[in-house]
């Protein structure tokens, strides 16, 4: 469980200065599918970094699994990131050079991992992601689909307790995006709590939990939350 | 992360800027061979030198005298006798570098007596001879000391003396003792007899005293010595001292002077090390040698023939010093720019590495691996550079040692060339290490940026 209290984050100093984040309280609850959704510069991404261990906050807790983020020195920072969460970017953030076996096993081989046991587990993602075929081929040499799925494997490698993935549809056409999405579902229905950031309300209409953030501001209920995502009460009207 | 991986991820940073390598790889290569150039000019200049040093001491006396002198009542400077307690203040003091020294030749009137460098078996010497020159000769004749002798110059008319030559009763003179028996009437040539004498003190270990033995014998004369321009020739007779060292646990000289011959350089002794302690015995022979109405002169032909030759090495290698750190010291910088350059295009794969894990520490090994791979392969073409115009070195070399060794009557000499690893070794460490030296700020700003940031900034 990741557990956000009283969080702030501001950006800059004095008259220059941005309040990214304003005063949020959030549980993360262990295996749900999390959906934060907002419009761009809401907040959103900021949010998501702060609870994956990116970007601490200016004041407040992050707590995870009863872990005070705050506390944790930069490299034990670094290995929470390394082993407790799986980043699913937009754009991929593959390195095109390596193949995709290497870019799936980046974070073991960032944390020391030895060839042979590292490279036997990501044939074992690839495989569940259908990309076994493809392990050997360089990452600029694949779909955009096929990258998303191979960013989702290295993000998986480590088998992190939580996925947090920043609009991982974004550069996909609807069919990719609707396999992404189905993809981190399976993952969230396997035990790993997945939060996804994103602005495509399609995207986040199975989530488990819904936040919407304006201004910095989070809302969790359901008035609200329909209040600002109209497009959601027509789905809810239409499903009714 | 492992070391192999580290690698891994530095390969791919210069593969990600295959333009920025190579350019930054001319650069090394350019500074490195200017820098390279000038240390294995030195270097080599050095090496040369000392082997030139090493064929002056292997072809000329490398000896240190130390003689006694005073001036007479005409102000005339006059040698006198070493005395017992000078010989023995100088044996001791020789023993402390009997690393260097070969052997002793305690130089008195009449004799020249070859001491072995195993001398420390011998407390002392004394021979008292006044009849000749061949107060050795007798000896061995005489069968008291069977010493094997040898005469080490040219003889005119005669040979070398040789271990054949034992108990035969012929001897080699000098042209200056038949001068001297010519001007007491005694016409002498070869074959002709002559009747010598001498007086011998030994030491008797039963009564603890000395004994006085007199010898006559008569010889035939085998061969003249030329000593008429040389005064070298006066050092007629060497004595091989094992046979003393085994048989005489005391043997005094009383003598007028004591040469100081040093060992060539072996693996173990530099040239330098040689001229070093030969300083530093002359200076300590200085020292001990005092006496209020005596002075000595100890003069060391090593330090002598050496010294311009030890001034110019040590200047060129100075120089070659100091040109190749103000060299790596201007170039450092563009170094340093290049290093801040790779990392500031890496920045998005730094960023993701940090995002999933990648430790400060293990950022800055990606980095310094890379540039150490980018400055080797730079410094490595230098060293194949620099080999492959290793005869230029060899000419310019050439120039300056051919009129050292045509003032050393040496014909022929031929210029050794060599590039030691350490000296690519050397710049590769020093390019690096002055290198992110000066990018140290800039490389920690980027390792000190949050993954987000990074990710944002190349975004």
């Amino acid at each position: 469980m990741i557990e956000l209290i009283n969080v702030n984050k501001i950006y800059g100093s004095g008259e220059n200065s941005v309040h990214a984040i304003k005063d949020v309280n959030l549980v993360i609850e262990d295996g749900k599918f999390t959906a934060i959704i907002g419009k761009s510069g809401s907040g959103k991404s900021t949010l998501m970094n702060l609870i994956g261990g990116l970007d601490v906050p200016t004041s407040g807790k992050v707590i995870a699994s009863g872990v005070e983020l705050n506390s944790l020195s930069e490299n034990q920072l670094a290995d929470y990131r390394n082993k407790q969460t799986g980043f699913i970017f937009q754009s991929f953030y593959l390195e095109p050079t390596f193949s995709v076996l290497d870019n799936v096993a980046m974070p073991l081989i960032i944390s020391g991992v030895n060839k042979k046991t590292r490279e036997k587990k990501a044939k074992e993602i690839l495989s569940k992601l259908g990309l076994l075929d493809k392990m050997h081929k360089k990452a600029n040499e694949l779909s955009g689909g096929q990258k998303q799925r191979v960013s989702i494997a290295r993000a998986l490698i480590h088998d992190p307790k939580i996925i947090l993935a920043d609009e991982p549809t974004g550069n996909l056409d609807s069919q990719n995006g609707a396999e992404v999405m189905q993809i981190l579902k399976s993952i969230c229905e396997g035990g790993t709590s997945v939060v996804l950031v994103t602005h495509n309300m399609e995207d986040a209409i199975n989530a488990d939990k819904l936040i919407v953030i304006k201004d910095g501001c989070i809302f969790t209920d359901e008035q609200t939350i329909l209040e600002h995502q109209p497009i959601l009460k027509i789905r809810q009207q239409y499903e009714n | 992360m492992k070391i192999r991986d580290i690698c891994k991820f530095a390969f791919n940073n210069m593969f990600h800027s295959k333009s920025r390598t190579i350019i930054t790889s001319i650069i090394v290569f350019i500074v490195g061979t200017l820098i390279m150039g000038v240390l294995v000019f030195a270097t080599n200049f050095s090496v040369n030198l000392n082997q030139l040093q090493l064929k002056v001491m292997q072809n000329t006396e490398t000896t240190t005298t130390i003689t006694k002198r005073s001036y007479n009542e005409f102000g005339e400077l006059n040698r006198e006798l070493l005395t017992n307690e000078n010989i023995t203040t100088i044996l001791n003091k020789c023993y402390g570098f009997s690393d260097v020294i070969h052997s002793l030749e305690i130089d008195s009137i009449n004799n020249n007596f070859y001491y072995h460098k195993e001398m420390k078996k011998i407390s002392s010497l004394e021979f008292q001879s006044y009849q000749t020159f061949f107060t050795t000769v007798n000896q061995y004749r005489a069968k008291i000391l069977s010493f094997n002798f040898s005469c080490p110059f040219d003889i005119i008319e005669g040979r070398y003396w040789n271990s054949q030559d034992v108990n035969k009763n012929f001897v080699w003179v000098t042209q200056s003792f038949l001068k001297k028996e010519m001007e007491k009437g005694n016409y002498l040539d070869i074959n002709d007899s002559i009747y010598l004498q001498q007086s011998v003190y030994i030491y008797n270990q039963k009564t603890l005293d000395y004994e006085l033995y007199n010898y006559s014998n008569q010889y035939i004369i085998k061969g003249i010595i030329d000593n008429s321009d040389d005064e070298n020739a006066f050092y007629d007779f060497m004595i091989d001292i094992d046979y003393a060292n085994n048989n005489y646990n005391s043997i005094v000289l009383n003598s007028y002077g004591l040469i100081t011959r040093y060992t060539s350089p072996n693996v173990d002794h530099s040239i330098n090390k040689v001229y070093n302690r030969t300083d530093k015995l002359r200076k300590t022979l200085l020292s001990e040698l005092k006496e209020v109405d005596k002075f000595y002169e100890v003069e060391s032909s090593l330090i002598n023939n050496m010294k311009m030759l030890r001034l110019i090495g040590i200047g060129v290698s100075g120089l070659g010093l100091i040109i190749g750190l103000i060299i790596i010291m201007l170039s450092v910088g563009s170094i340093g720019n290049t290093i801040i350059i790779s990392a500031d295009k890496n920045k998005k794969f730094f960023g993701l590495l940090k995002a999933i894990g990648l430790k400060k520490k293990d950022m800055i090994n990606i980095i310094q691996v890379e540039s150490g791979i980018t400055i080797g392969f730079g410094i490595i073409l230098s060293s194949l550079f620099i080999l492959s115009i290793k005869e230029n070195f060899i000419s310019i070399m050439s120039l300056v040692f051919k009129s050292f060794s045509y003032e050393m009557s040496f014909t022929q000499y031929d210029i050794i060339f060599k590039l030691p690893l350490y000296i690519p070794i050397f710049v590769v460490v020093a390019f690096l290490f002055l290198g992110l030296l000066f990018s140290r700020t800039s490389l920690n700003e980027i390792a000190n940026m949050d993954a987000i940031s990074i990710i944002s900034e190349v975004s």
